[in-house]
């Protein structure tokens, strides 16, 4: 818990998204300088937003009114406000670019100033999205039944994520690109969580004797959770 | 839980074992969902803030089998043992910050969510719903039922869903008397895709999990 000790301690703004895209954000120590915002940054924070857009409340605290500016129409936030506890609430709209693409907003008060890049995926196109589904499947070898992990785009089975062994995909997340699967493989010592980048990069993840079984996969921003 | 690959939280209730089914965060917060022991045995459906109980969601045996945010609220499904009609039975629920939001088995079936999503306002749950003895996926829209797989073989069952565009995508299985198990993805009312081959001799086949993507 140290790891998450210290991004409390160190964090500066609390981010809340919906549905579920929580930001995070870095910046000085609120005993450096005398800047107006509670926490003050100067520093760029880069985000990943879907392309289907999602909306960020944003928190932090400033001590003087603010204004807020961007450079991308495809972002809507408020403009200005008092000082206080603020919740800048931005709504970053479905991408209708075939092109990724990314926006700033900024928010300044005298000097002081705090950045947030967001960055957005291309349109996806509606007419031709693929469906990349994991699971299990039976097989049968010199009459011994298992289950062999499964990868399948749209109808197509593609192959096994794991092969020769008897194994379980559990779940499936795109993140930044590439997509990682949660899964466990059965042997005589036990059963091990693993995951795959782009179902091939394997990393194991508990041993096989920690009676854990991966269930679930949550992405949060940049980092990529799982949970069992 | 793990974290890019790491273990970060590991934690018991009441000198057990916990059972952690999903996740979601609100700030840096985790909220697990699951369930614990209690003094009988019996695993009671909870929802965990980081390594410390936050809401038991019955006394009765169940378990929480899903969790959503919309960024202020941690939604959550799963169901408790209850006596319905006479006899003990699941009893579906879709809670919102511990409270009952949605009573699923409230016309008396057996019910067992056990995936949430959050579209806007709309809260989509996909589960089971058993009458006679045949268990059929089903998926509810704000507590009320929008699509309903029922199967030959008398088992239908929904692993995974997302929306897309206005509708909805489910990737699960159905019992086929052949075939067994067959993995399938449906989209809204009707099967997109049967994924086994129902000439196999091996039965048995299930979608866990899918995500969308350009081709």
């Amino acid at each position: 818990m140290n790891l998450i000790y210290n991004l409390k301690k160190h964090l500066v703004f609390c981010f809340f998204a919906i549905p579920v895209l929580i930001l995070f954000s870095c910046a000085k120590d609120e005993s450096e300088g005398d800047s107006v915002f509670r926490y003050a940054s100067t520093q760029t924070t880069s985000y990943s937003v879907s392309e289907e857009g999602d909306i960020m409340i944003f928190r932090f605290g400033s001590t003087a009114s603010w204004t807020a500016k961007s450079d991308a129409d495809w972002i809507t936030f408020p403009t200005s406000g008092d000082g206080g506890t603020i919740y800048f609430k931005m709504q970053v709209k479905e991408s209708l670019s075939d092109e990724d693409r990314v926006g700033i907003v900024t928010i300044n008060s005298g000097n002081d100033y705090i950045v947030l890049d967001i960055s957005q995926k291309k349109i996806l196109d509606k007419n031709n999205i693929k469906i990349i589904a994991v699971g299990q499947i039976v097989k049968t070898t010199d009459g011994v039944k298992s289950n062999i992990s499964a990868l399948w785009e749209n109808d197509d089975y593609l192959r096994a994520v794991v092969s020769g062994s008897t194994a379980s995909m559990q779940d499936i997340k795109y993140l930044n690109g590439d997509y990682y699967i949660a899964g466990y493989v059965q042997s005589n010592s036990g059963i091990t969580d693993y995951f795959w980048k782009n179902a091939n990069t394997q990393t194991q993840i508990s041993s096989s004797t920690s009676y854990c079984n991966v269930s679930r996969l949550y992405c949060n921003g940049n980092d990529l959770y799982a949970v069992g | 839980m793990w974290k890019n690959y790491d273990a970060v939280l590991s934690f018991t209730y009441n000198n057990d074992k916990v059972l952690a089914y999903d996740m979601a965060m609100i700030g840096d917060d985790y909220y697990i969902g699951g369930a614990f022991y209690d003094n009988y045995g019996n695993t009671l459906p909870a929802i965990f803030k980081n390594n410390n109980l936050l809401h038991k969601l019955s006394d009765k045996a169940g378990q929480v089998n899903a969790v959503a945010t919309n960024g202020t609220s941690i939604y959550s499904c799963g169901y408790f043992t209850d006596e319905i009609n006479g006899v003990s039975m699941a009893s579906g629920c879709v809670w919102k910050d511990g409270s009952v939001l949605y009573n699923l088995s409230k016309d008396g079936k057996a019910t067992n969510p056990e995936r949430i999503l959050m579209d806007g306002n709309d809260i989509y749950v996909a589960g089971i719903t058993t009458v006679d003895s045949q268990m059929n996926a089903t998926i509810w829209k704000n507590g009320e039922v929008l699509h309903t797989y029922a199967s030959e073989g008398g088992i239908s069952r929904i692993m995974t869903m997302f929306t897309y565009n206005g509708d909805i995508y489910a990737g699960g299985f159905y019992r086929n008397k052949a075939a067994g198990n067959v993995a399938v993805i449906w989209k809204n009312d009707k099967v997109l895709y049967t994924l086994s081959d129902l000439d196999s001799k091996d039965k048995g086949s299930s979608v866990n999990a899918m995500v969308i993507k350009n081709n």
